[in-house]
């Protein structure tokens, strides 16, 4: 159907067209190169200049009663006789040992100081020394407004009788009444007033301390009757690399993804929008084209160019780390090795952004409406971007299939070099492209239609407003699928949502919890098909096909009811003996929800009722009938199958639950109603969790033979044939399915700008 | 009338939706068809659907109902559930006023552009590009890029445009509106000029009188319908008018009286119905 000429022609022009536009040079190739090292460069200085200021600034404290200012004072600048001795005591004792040392313990001295000085230079921080700031010391009569102002960034207050209370607190001991209270008061919101604290409180520390030596040296006593023992600093293991990778693992995707938006959104609403604002897209749709055509050739286009940005931001951050940001410490390194994975990861994101970008621009009419629908593309990725932070948030399970987040979840991981991802990549990859490609054929869709190629304004609110739908029997094979692409996501959010308490908290399900994530997701498969079916103003009867089935359909039913367990079970049993060893699977939270719920009754209800009500109307409900027609039989049953072994994770089950999905399918479809379907699903899985245990046969050497016995195998076999032989030839006695209606989206065209008048 | 019409058109419908939600019916019932080599006025006042009728012979909308043929060959045939605006589009060279050319190509590159839309490639697409260059006087201007070209330069390009991979049929709407003394006249030039190679043309405008002398057959439509058809020998005796736009406010005002007086050339349109 593409012709692939006319799809090279449409991207050359518009490569052509997008590289002589001096924004798009801007934006997708000046801006990622220049900007990781100016926002760094410029980061660094700024730090610096802020900490240096800092750990310059003038602090000033007010110290309470006035009595005690003087004393204050003179342990702010030294001069307590307390202080002045020691320090003397310590210049003492240093050249005394200077004058001990060999030349090359000297030698060493100097070296270690040096490699301290580096390791300071290299963190800003260690260059602050808040304990030797000035401090000027007041005194405020009024000292709660003073800090209220800001004229005082901390009060000090001190008992009027301090040195008398502390005296005798030091000579009994300890003992008898309490030593006097010093309080500390500051405002938390003020950096210098935080600053003036931390040093009032390193000040009174030190004090302490000299206090503390007087009275154990008055005792014959060392220092070391308080320090018994010394726990060095915890080693870490880990490799620079790592370290660094756990540094970068969160802010990386985020970075990059925001900047692939940012490289995608100008050429794609140019590419449409723009187009249509320049009033060139008529012309080049009255040309002997396909709209599907001209809107892959664009997708490269967009997608070309997103790329290029990708790629080179990823360059630029590196090597901008590499030459700047850490040449000096040997404790953080930037993780090299995840680079190619990580690029090869963000290829598929960057088709997915320029298909998202582009059909949602392909709505608007001009470039302001264009940014407009583009919003909630950049926005809706960074709130469940903040998912990603979240410590414990893994790339397995439905988080694999989680636009965006699965690409930043494993990004994360294998910044952390951990190992045997490539399961996870594989998903990612893969199902990161399958969205992409979703999202250019919604674009091709939208894209050439008459509504928004000739209206005034853009065509989204044609498409949205159930007002100028046209009545249809059954949604449209088009609707139908999307339905399940977009419960596929949100089904995983949502279980994330309910599940994150849990493992946080590392708890055991609460039966409230386990039914709300048993109960909530199942529930969506009836909610959101009803709803749609409402907006798109389709007939609910025959979109979920609720007719009374014939009695002969209901006979099947039973048949099939009391069968299709067994043989389910059974190809289970043949697949884990010849082919698929019953994998170690680790308990997954849905296990872990019915185990918490207790009661066979509501297990049942969870484990069967719910199920056949709520995946019967999505799968051989809306889905199913949007899919059939006439020619659509096997279309309907095959591919409503894969969808339903789809959302049965894990894969180890898709093969039997696929098989189910076929007879499920096929009795669905030939006695055009539901409830067959209901009861044969409610059976199956009530039977299956009661007595699938009591189906193996045990072998001479207490393994579990491939074949159930023959006594449950043989009657089921029979009872299954039964079922859908009674089942021929029905759907030709019954009313044709209702075909939908053809064209999707709004009934009619909305009157172009003219004619609308 | 030759037996087999290069463009037929029958029971041809539109209806739109209002954003209030009401229906308006643009075109009704409309029917006509268009001689091998004719060239074909559709006259009539802003919103008598010329637009709407004109886009969907070029494709780019789909009728609501009713048959497009063009060549012999049904397109558009909605009883019979047949829809293939491709082949009408290989079929048509479509031209507006309203269009613009892409800014930052130069002429030659959008002819190039338009030839490889069309199938053409390789030393041909060259030729196709170099003859239209020629035809059309572009040479001076093609290695320009067109944001920098004047109207009149535009304008030729346009046509130029119009006329890669030689398509036998042209739908012109309202190729003259906006445009200068000098433009209009390149455009009716090229027109009679198109039309004495043996092109299918059909011609959409409110400048009634200007195309008086161009045009072989004249379709008068109003709200959606034709009124009259025929040469203009034949609406001067049925009106009794001897001007177009005398002709034409004579037959709206004989099936629809409030027409006349509400019926106003847009400003700077030179001719047209007013008074």
């Amino acid at each position: 159907m593409i012709r692939m000429p006319v799809v090279r022609a449409v991207f050359g022009k518009e490569l052509l067209d997008l590289l002589r536009d001096r924004r798009t040079i801007f934006v997708s190739i000046f801006l990622p190169v220049i900007l990781y090292p100016v926002v760094l460069l410029l980061f660094n200085e700024a730090f610096l200049f802020s900490m240096a200021k800092r750990g310059e600034a003038k602090l000033t404290v007010a110290v309470q009663p006035e009595s005690q200012v003087a004393f204050v004072r003179s342990l702010a600048d030294g001069t307590h006789p307390l202080l002045a001795e020691q320090k003397k005591l310590e210049e003492e004792a240093a050249k005394i040992e200077e004058a001990s040392l060999t030349e090359e313990q000297k030698r060493t001295r100097e070296k270690e100081k040096d490699e301290e000085k580096a390791q300071q230079a290299s963190n800003p921080l260690a260059l602050l020394r808040f304990d030797e700031a000035p401090l000027e010391i007041v005194y405020e009569p009024d000292p709660k407004a003073a800090l209220e102002d800001r004229r005082i960034h901390a009060l000090l207050i001190l008992p009027p009788d301090f040195q008398a209370q502390m005296d005798a607190s030091v000579s009994r001991l300890g003992l008898g009444e309490p030593p006097p209270q010093v309080k500390i008061e500051f405002d938390a919101a003020e950096q210098e007033s935080r600053d003036a604290a931390m040093r009032v409180n390193a000040l009174l520390s030190r004090y302490k301390g000299r206090l503390v030596d007087r009275v154990l040296a008055q005792r014959g006593l060392g220092r070391r009757v308080l320090d018994p023992f010394r726990v060095s600093e915890p080693q870490n293991i880990a490799t620079a690399e790592k370290v660094g990778g756990s540094r970068f693992g969160s802010l990386v995707p985020l970075t990059f993804i925001i900047m692939i938006i940012s490289g995608a959104i100008y050429p794609a609403i140019d590419l449409t929008a723009g187009e249509k604002e320049r009033s060139t897209l008529e012309t080049l749709m009255a040309m002997p084209v396909r709209p599907i055509e001209i809107i892959t050739g664009k997708f490269l286009t967009v997608a070309a160019l997103a790329t290029t940005n990708a790629l080179l931001n990823v360059l630029s951050f590196t090597c901008t780390f590499a030459v700047l940001g850490m040449g000096k410490t040997t404790a953080l390194a930037f993780p090299w090795s995840a680079v190619p994975a990580t690029i090869a990861l963000l290829l598929p994101l960057t088709l997915l952004f320029a298909g998202l970008l582009l059909a949602v621009s392909s709505f608007a009419a001009n470039f302001k409406e264009a940014q407009v629908y583009c919003l909630p593309v950049y926005l809706i990725p960074m709130l469940a971007l903040l998912f990603v932070a979240l410590p414990g948030l893994k790339p397995e399970g439905p988080l694999l299939v989680a636009p965006v987040v699965n690409t930043a979840l494993l990004i994360k991981e294998l910044f952390l070099a951990h190992e045997g991802l490539e399961k996870a990549f594989v998903f990612v990859f893969l199902s990161t492209i399958l969205y992409a490609i979703v999202a250019v054929a919604f674009a091709s869709r939208v894209f050439a239609r008459e509504e928004v190629l000739f209206g005034a304004q853009g065509g989204m609110r044609l498409f949205l407003n159930r007002r100028y739908f046209k009545p249809t029997p059954t949604p449209r094979p088009g609707d139908g699928l999307l339905i399940v692409a977009l419960l596929f996501p949100i089904n995983f959010y949502l279980q994330a949502v309910l599940l994150l308490p849990m493992l946080n908290r590392g708890e055991e399900a609460s039966p409230v919890n386990a039914a709300l994530l048993l109960f909530l997701p199942q529930v969506l498969l009836v909610l959101l098909p009803l709803g749609v079916t409402w907006y798109l103003r389709a007939r609910a009867r025959d979109t979920f096909q609720w007719r009374v089935p014939p009695l002969r359909g209901m006979l099947s039913a039973a048949l099939l009811s009391a069968s299709s367990w067994v043989l389910m079970n059974q190809i289970v049993y043949l697949q884990i003996h010849y082919f698929w060893p019953l994998p170690e699977l680790p308990k997954g939270p849905l296990e872990m929800a019915f185990e918490s719920l207790g009661s066979m009754g509501w297990i049942l209800f969870f484990i069967a009722v719910m199920p056949a009500l709520c995946e019967e109307h999505l799968f051989r409900g809306l889905l199913f009938t949007s899919l059939g027609s006439e020619r659509g039989k096997a279309r309907a049953i095959v591919l409503s199958a894969a969808l339903f072994a789809a959302f049965h994770f894990p894969l180890f089950r898709q093969p039997a639950v696929f098989a189910m999905g076929l007879m499920l399918g096929y009795l669905a479809w030939q006695t055009r109603s539901i409830w067959p379907g209901v009861l044969v699903h409610f059976f199956s899985n009530a039977l299956s969790v009661s007595f699938s245990e009591d189906l193996v046969t045990m072998g001479p050497r207490g393994e579990p033979e491939p074949w159930i016995a023959p006594a449950y195998l043989l009657p089921a076999l029979a009872a299954f044939a039964a079922g859908l032989w009674l089942l021929r030839g029905m759907d030709r006695d019954l009313a044709p399915a209702p075909v939908p209606a053809p064209s999707s989206g709004p009934a009619q065209a909305f009157a172009p700008e003219s004619t609308a008048k | 009338m030759t037996p087999q019409p290069m463009i037929e058109v029958r029971d041809l419908r539109k209806v739109f939706a209002t954003h209030e939600g009401r229906e308006i019916t643009a075109v009704d019932g409309l029917g006509f068809a268009v001689a091998r080599g004719e060239i074909y006025g559709l006259l009539g006042p802003n919103g008598a659907g010329k637009t709407t009728t004109l886009r969907m012979l070029a494709g780019l909308m789909r009728p609501t109902s009713g048959r497009i043929a063009v060549d012999g060959t049904a397109a558009i045939d909605t009883a019979a559930h047949l829809e293939d605006p491709l082949l009408l589009k290989q079929r048509i060279g479509f031209l507006t006023a309203s269009t613009g050319l892409y800014a930052r190509l130069t002429a030659r590159e959008q002819l190039v552009y338009f030839g490889r839309l069309r199938g053409l490639d390789g030393a041909a697409l060259q030729a196709e590009a170099d003859r239209l260059i020629k035809l059309l006087g572009i040479g001076e201007f093609a290695g320009q890029r067109c944001e920098g070209l004047s109207t009149g330069q535009k304008q030729r390009v346009q046509i130029a445009r119009t006329l890669v991979g030689d398509p036998p049929v042209l739908i012109l709407d309202e190729p003259t509106t906006g445009l200068d003394v000098l433009s209009n006249q390149l455009i009716l030039s090229f027109i009679a000029e198109a039309g004495r190679q043996g092109r299918t043309i059909i011609l959409s405008t409110h400048h009634l009188d200007e195309v008086e002398n161009i045009c072989g057959r004249f379709g008068l439509m109003h709200k959606g319908r034709l009124l009259a058809e025929g040469t203009i020998a034949d609406l001067r005796e049925a009106s009794g008018r001897q001007r177009l736009s005398d002709i034409f406010r004579e037959l709206v005002g004989r099936v629809d009286a409030q027409a006349i007086p509400l019926y106003q050339a847009p400003a700077g349109s030179g001719n047209g119905g007013a008074p």
